[in-house]
């Protein structure tokens, strides 16, 4: 998924080393977060993307019961999935960080972190949607799958937060592997929240081919969804994670500038004294 | 299908509106996250960016 040096801990110092760097220097740098991975992976995210529209708005009719307001399913019930994975990545991530204490799991972390907040707010804004077309309203402060999700979007919210107030990369791993692990710990209740109390919001719809409550096309549609949401995340965590470490890379960077641009400084003073 | 849309209007507004946001979302961070990566490649040397 990555870098050089097997993404270590230590800030990469390849250039201080020429013949690693000669070695490392045998095609072009890349100029941006994207490579040959990444690619493959984007096109297979664009053909599954394309299958499902086809499979939410062609082949699949509208739901006996749901009507034509199915087809918001198609986007709400895979991204809450795919957000929950990208939450328990994070948390996963997160406990190895605090354990090794090494980069790699911690920019993965940043990266899964953010991209299941975006995930789930999606499902926010694409549930109040059908809510609002199925039931009459947008939101229901009284229900506890809606308030316990917005209550681990905010969670997560938080987690951005922290990371991206300045510290070093140290004190910035810890305290937002700590917010990551806690807030993972509310994903059972919120999915299990149907379950446990009443709720307007219907229980399971989507299980193992074959358990599903619907069939068909329909099935087919949600499953399209499920595999293009997991590309589109795979894909766009590893952008993210490489934009974290380039991130990381360019403050090192910036920070050395500066200490010798002071060095520099202390040395024409220091001339100048004698 | 037109025929459906125009029978189904408040239902399928909601549908589109559904998907036009995830569409808006899902453009809109995948261009901030490309184009900050490609903003920030120019700040590090070149043997520290490379992906396997």
């Amino acid at each position: 998924m990555t870098v050089n040096s097997a993404t270590t801990n230590a800030p990469a110092r390849v250039a201080a080393d020429p013949a690693s760097a000669a070695s490392k220097a045998t095609g072009a740098a890349p100029t941006a977060t994207g490579s040959r991975g990444t690619r493959i992976l984007g096109v297979a995210t664009l053909v599954a993307g394309v299958l499902t529209l086809l499979y939410a708005f062609w082949f699949s009719k509208a739901d006996v019961e749901l009507g034509n307001t199915v087809r918001i399913l198609y986007i709400h019930v895979p991204t809450i999935s795919i957000a929950y994975l990208c939450m328990i990545t994070n948390a996963v991530c997160s406990v190895i960080y605090l354990w090794r204490r090494t980069e790699f799991p911690d920019l993965l972390a940043a990266a899964t972190g953010e991209i299941g907040t975006v995930l789930l707010g999606l499902t926010l804004i694409t549930g109040a949607l059908w809510g609002r077309s199925t039931w009459g309203a947008y939101w229901s402060w009284g229900d506890p799958r809606l308030t316990s999700t917005l209550l681990l979007f905010l969670l997560y919210l938080g987690y951005i937060t922290v990371r991206n107030i300045e510290a070093t990369p140290r004190a910035r791993g810890t305290r937002s592997a700590i917010i990551g692990i806690v807030s993972a710990l509310l994903i059972y209740p919120v999915h299990m929240s149907t379950t446990w109390f009443n709720s307007i919001h219907q229980g399971g719809t989507i299980g193992a081919p074959g358990e599903s409550k619907i069939h068909g096309a329909q099935e087919f549609a949600f499953y399209l969804g499920f595999i293009t949401f997991l590309l589109f995340a795979a894909w766009i965590t590893m952008h993210r994670f490489r934009l974290a470490w380039l991130a990381d890379r360019a403050a090192e960077h910036d920070l050395d500038a500066a200490i010798a641009e002071r060095r520099v400084e202390s040395l024409e003073l220091g001339e100048v004294a004698r | 299908m037109i025929a459906e849309v125009v029978a189904n209007g408040p239902a399928w507004a909601y549908v589109g509106i559904a998907w036009a946001v995830t569409g808006a979302v899902v453009g809109g961070y995948t261009v901030s996250v490309l184009r900050r990566g490609r903003a920030l490649s120019k700040r590090v040397p070149e043997d520290e960016r490379r992906w396997m």
